[in-house]
């Protein structure tokens, strides 16, 4: 088993993750940002979750992360260039935050990996279940980050188990 | 004769977002959602381009790539892969596979068009 000394720092990759994809969100953003608009959306703060599972020889786990609504519209909108309120748009929230879930536990992955914990990605998984409902085993060590953007609350867990030496 | 572009990706909201960076250029688009449906189109449509995304459900990319690999009129069909992970594990394989290159999400639209300009002509559609 791994000495916990030796294991990567969770929150740290966390928030890393986080700041890296919220960077390149805002680069795209090609006009002034104007948070509190996707907040009219219907159900702003309705929570999504996106799940993936890592795979490595070293390590199992997966990387959740949890929007509100309001940012995933705002997401899509910025991706896509629809309008917040298109039916199109809103048709496509669950897909986005699938991909933003990809997004982050690529980075997540990276950093696994710079750690000497190289693992695979399954496909995003979402769903509407809060973080704190989601059930984790106890073996399994947890970290993450969560922080405010623009108004949006935002949260990731990492969860590991670690296998071998 | 404008170039032909093949997108495969199967987050739809990344194929829209791919759809609009390339909309203002000359060029012939179109799309699959997996590496599946991505084989049939790329049969059908012989394209100059593939933009192939790496983590899907049904065929993912490297699986697709080895069969593209395999294709007699498709195997020197230049890719652009898009990767969310990149780790040098996963970039090592990525390379092995033979891409022309590789874009890490989430990417910022420069960089894509750069790799891909470098490919094929990226010319303005007002200019034809």
């Amino acid at each position: 088993m791994t000495p916990a000394a030796n294991r990567p720092d969770l929150c740290r990759i966390g928030e890393s993750a986080f700041t890296q994809l919220l960077c390149t969100l805002s680069q795209r953003s090609s006009e002034p940002r104007n948070p509190s608009t996707p907040l009219t959306v219907p159900d702003a703060h309705e929570q999504i979750t996106s799940s993936v599972l890592l795979k490595g020889l070293r390590l199992s786990g997966r990387v959740l992360v949890q929007f509100p609504k309001a940012f995933v519209t705002y997401a899509t909108h910025v991706l896509t260039g629809l309008d917040w309120n298109a039916a199109e748009a809103q048709r496509l929230l669950d897909d986005t935050a699938g991909e933003l879930g990809n997004m982050l536990a690529g980075c997540v992955a990276t950093h696994l990996s710079e750690d000497g914990y190289a693992c695979t990605l399954g496909t995003p998984l979402v769903s509407r279940n809060p973080l704190a409902l989601l059930e984790v085993h106890p073996e399994v060590e947890l970290g993450g980050a969560e922080l405010t953007w623009e108004g949006y609350r935002l949260a990731v867990q990492i969860q590991c188990q670690y296998v071998g030496p | 004769m404008i170039p032909r572009i093949l997108s495969i990706d199967d987050s739809k909201t990344i194929r829209l977002s791919l759809a609009r960076l390339f909309r203002p250029f000359a060029c012939e688009w179109h799309e699959a959602a997996n590496g599946e449906e991505g084989l049939a189109a790329a049969t059908r449509e012989n394209p100059d381009l593939i933009i192939l995304d790496y983590n899907m459900p049904v065929m993912d990319g490297l699986a697709m790539l080895r069969k593209l690999r395999e294709h007699a009129s498709l195997k020197r069909t230049p890719v652009i892969m898009l990767t969310a992970d990149a780790g040098p594990e996963n970039i090592a394989i990525v390379a092995r596979l033979g891409v022309r290159d590789y874009v890490i999400k989430p990417f910022r639209d420069e960089e894509l068009l750069a790799k891909v300009g470098r490919i094929i002509p990226l010319i303005p559609r007002t200019e034809t």
